[in-house]
C-alpha cells in the first residue's frame, strides 16, 4: 500500500498549439482531500484526463495508487471514480438505468449507497439524463462515482450546477463517507471557498507548471503577507517569497515562512513594514495566479519538502 | 454491460426497421403466388416459351428472390449506414465518451460489442426478407428451392462492408453526421473513380477490378444458384478490417 497515491514526476502534455501540461510534479498523499486550484485552460483538467488515461502524456511519468498510467490504466479505473468537468453521460438512460450500466463495471459497487444517495440528493431516478438539469446531471455523475467503492475520487469541478444546499450536503458526503474511510479525494475547482473547507492539501497549477504545493495547514499557520510603503519596490531574493504586487507606494509580499525575518531584511533595505498579516487561500490563489508580478522561481515543488 | 446499452439505444430501431422488411418479403411472396395463379391459368405456357423448363417453379422462386433482392439492396445501403453511424463513435459528440472510455474495461470491448450487435440487427433485418417471402414460396411449389440462404449471405457480406466501414468513419472522426458522409463519400469514390479512371484516361484495370468485386451480386444465372465464393470472402474480410481499425483507434484516441 503507497501512501502516496497520486503521484507525477515531470508529466507533461503538449498539443499542437499549446504545452498544456508542463513538467508537472504532483505528489497526493493517502486520505487526504486534495485541492487542485488553476485559472482557465492552467491544465486541471488535462492532467486528470491524462492520470485517467484519457489523453496520452508526452513526457513524464505519473503512478495513480501505485499503478502506471502508461501500462495500468484499468487497474487504475477499477479504483478511481471520476466526475468529469462536462457532467455528460448516456442521454437515453435514466439515472436508474446508469446505476445499472455501472453497477456492472465495478465490483464493490453498493447498491445500498446508490440507494441512499438517490434519496439523499433528490436525484429523479426515472427521468432520462437528458432530460435533467444540470443541478441533477451533476449529481448522478457524483452518485455513480461514489458508490463504486473506490479507493480515489478525481473530481473535475464538482460542485458546477449545485445549489448552496446541495453543494454542503455533497461535501459532507465527501468527507464523512468516504474520507473517514480513508478514501482520497482529489478536486480540481475554481471554488476557493469550497476547497477551503474541506481540503487538507493545496496545489496550485498555472500555464501547465505546479506553482505550489502544500497543506492548507500550512498556508494558515506560515504563510504571510508583508505589506511595507515605499517609492521604490525593494529588491528582494529569497526562497521564500511566492509573488509580489505593487500599487502606488504600497508593495505586498507573499512569503511561506519565517515572515518576521523576511520583514526584516525589508526594513534593513529601508522600506516601511505596515503590517505582516495571516493570508488565506483566495489571497495566495491570487497572489500565484494572478496577473501580477510573481516571484515563483524556484518555489514549485520546494515546499512540500519543507512543510 | 455496454452490450446492454446498446440493445436498449437501438431496439425501437431494429423493430421497425424488421417490420418493415418482413413487409416487403411478404408483398414479394404475396407477388409469387399471384405470378403463379396467372401462370396456371395460361398453363405454363408463358414460361415454357420464354425457358423450355421442366420446373417452372424453380424460375419463380429466382425470379421471386431477385425482385426481393432489389429492395434487399436498399435495405442493405440504409441499415449499413445508419447503424455505422449511430455505433460507439456517436459518444463522442453525444459528450460521454470520458465516460464510458472511464469505466474499467478494454476499450476494444466497447467496439466488437457495438460492431457484433449492429450486425446481429442487420442479419435479423434482411432475414425479414426472406421469411416474409419463403412461405409464399414454398406454398405455390410444395418443396423448398433454390437456397435463398445464398442471397441472404450475399447481402449480409455486402451490409456488413457498408455497417463497417460507417462504423469506422464514424469513430475516426468522432461524429455520426461526418462518418456517414465520408463512408458515402468512399463508397461512391469506389463506384466512380473506377469509371472516371476508363473515361479520361483509358485505365480500366481499375474498373475490371470493380466489376470482378460486382460480380458477387450474380448469384444466380442460367436458372441455378451460383454464388462467388472467393468474391464473398473478399468482401467478408473487409468487412472484418475496418472493425479492427476501429479497435486500433478507439485504442489510440484521446478524449
Amino acid at each position: 500500500m503507497t501512501e502516496t497515491v497520486i503521484s507525477t514526476q515531470g508529466l507533461s502534455k503538449v498539443y499542437p498549439q499549446v504545452r498544456a501540461v508542463d513538467g508537472l510534479d504532483l505528489n497526493v498523499p493517502r486520505g487526504a482531500v486534495y485541492g487542485f486550484l488553476g485559472r482557465n485552460g492552467a491544465g486541471k483538467t488535462t492532467t486528470i484526463k491524462t492520470l485517467l488515461g484519457l489523453t496520452h502524456p508526452s513526457g513524464g511519468s505519473a503512478q495513480v495508487l501505485g499503478f502506471d498510467i502508461r501500462k495500468d490504466t484499468i487497474a487504475i479505473l477499477e479504483r478511481t471514480g471520476f466526475v468529469s468537468e462536462t457532467k455528460q453521460l448516456f442521454d437515453s438512460l435514466t439515472p436508474a438505468q446508469l446505476v445499472r450500466f455501472n453497477r456492472g463495471y465495478f465490483p464493490k459497487w453498493s447498491d445500498a449507497l446508490a440507494a441512499r444517495y438517490a434519496d439523499l440528493f433528490e436525484i429523479p431516478m426515472q427521468t432520462p439524463f437528458a432530460k435533467l438539469s444540470l443541478g441533477n446531471r451533476t449529481k448522478v455523475c457524483h452518485l455513480l462515482a461514489l458508490c463504486q467503492g473506490a479507493e480515489l475520487l478525481l473530481m473535475d469541478e464538482p460542485t458546477a450546477g449545485l445549489d448552496p444546499v446541495m453543494t454542503d450536503l455533497l461535501l459532507r458526503v465527501l468527507i464523512e463517507d468516504h474520507v473517514n474511510e480513508g478514501r482520497t479525494v482529489f478536486i480540481s475547482s475554481h471554488h476557493l471557498s469550497e476547497l477551503e473547507k474541506i481540503s487538507d492539501w493545496i496545489g496550485i497549477i498555472d500555464r501547465g507548471k505546479l506553482l505550489l504545493e502544500t497543506r492548507l495547514e500550512d498556508i494558515r499557520l506560515n504563510f504571510r503577507m508583508v505589506t511595507v510603503s515605499g517609492d521604490s519596490v525593494p529588491k528582494l531574493s529569497a526562497p521564500n517569497l511566492v509573488s509580489q504586487r505593487s500599487s502606488d507606494k504600497f508593495h505586498r509580499f507573499l512569503v511561506t515562512r519565517d515572515a518576521d525575518e523576511f520583514a526584516a531584511q525589508l526594513r534593513g533595505q529601508g522600506a516601511t513594514v505596515l503590517e505582516v498579516s495571516p493570508v488565506n487561500l483566495g489571497e495566495v490563489f491570487l497572489g500565484l495566479a494572478g496577473k501580477e508580478t510573481s516571484c515563483t522561481s524556484g518555489n514549485a515543488g520546494a515546499i512540500p519538502a519543507t512543510v | 454491460m455496454y452490450l446492454w446499452k446498446c440493445w436498449r439505444d437501438s431496439r425501437n430501431r431494429l423493430a421497425l426497421y424488421s417490420l418493415a422488411c418482413l413487409a416487403v418479403g411478404i408483398a414479394g411472396g404475396i407477388g409469387a403466388l399471384a405470378w403463379t395463379r396467372e401462370m396456371a391459368y395460361w398453363e405454363a405456357l408463358h414460361l415454357k416459351w420464354y425457358r423450355p423448363d421442366p420446373d417452372p417453379f424453380r424460375w419463380i422462386w429466382l425470379v421471386t428472390l431477385g425482385d426481393i433482392q432489389d429492395y434487399m439492396n436498399i435495405a442493405v445501403v440504409w441499415a449499413g449506414m445508419t447503424l455505422g453511424a449511430t455505433s460507439v463513435g456517436r459518444e463522442y459528440s453525444s459528450g460521454a465518451m470520458a465516460f464510458l472510455l472511464t469505466r474499467p474495461t478494454q476499450r476494444r470491448r466497447f467496439v466488437w460489442t457495438d460492431w457484433g450487435l449492429g450486425m446481429a440487427e442487420i442479419f435479423v433485418m434482411l432475414s425479414m426478407f426472406i421469411l416474409g417471402a419463403v412461405p409464399f414460396l414454398i406454398y405455390v411449389s410444395k418443396s423448398f428451392r433454390s437456397s435463398p440462404g445464398v442471397l441472404l449471405l450475399i447481402m449480409v457480406v455486402v451490409a456488413a462492408v457498408l455497417y463497417s466501414l460507417t462504423h469506422f468513419t464514424t469513430i475516426a472522426t468522432g461524429s455520426s453526421m461526418k462518418g456517414l458522409s465520408l463512408s458515402a463519400a468512399v463508397v461512391l469514390f469506389y463506384i466512380l473513380f473506377p469509371t472516371a479512371m476508363n473515361e479520361w484516361w483509358h485505365v480500366d484495370s481499375l474498373l475490371k477490378a470493380q466489376q470482378w468485386t460486382f460480380q458477387v451480386f450474380d448469384w444466380a444465372y442460367g436458372g441455378e444458384v451460383h454464388p462467388h465464393w472467393g468474391i464473398m470472402a473478399l468482401w467478408a474480410a473487409v468487412a472484418i478490417i475496418f472493425p479492427t481499425l476501429s479497435q486500433l483507434w478507439l485504442e489510440r484516441r484521446e478524449v
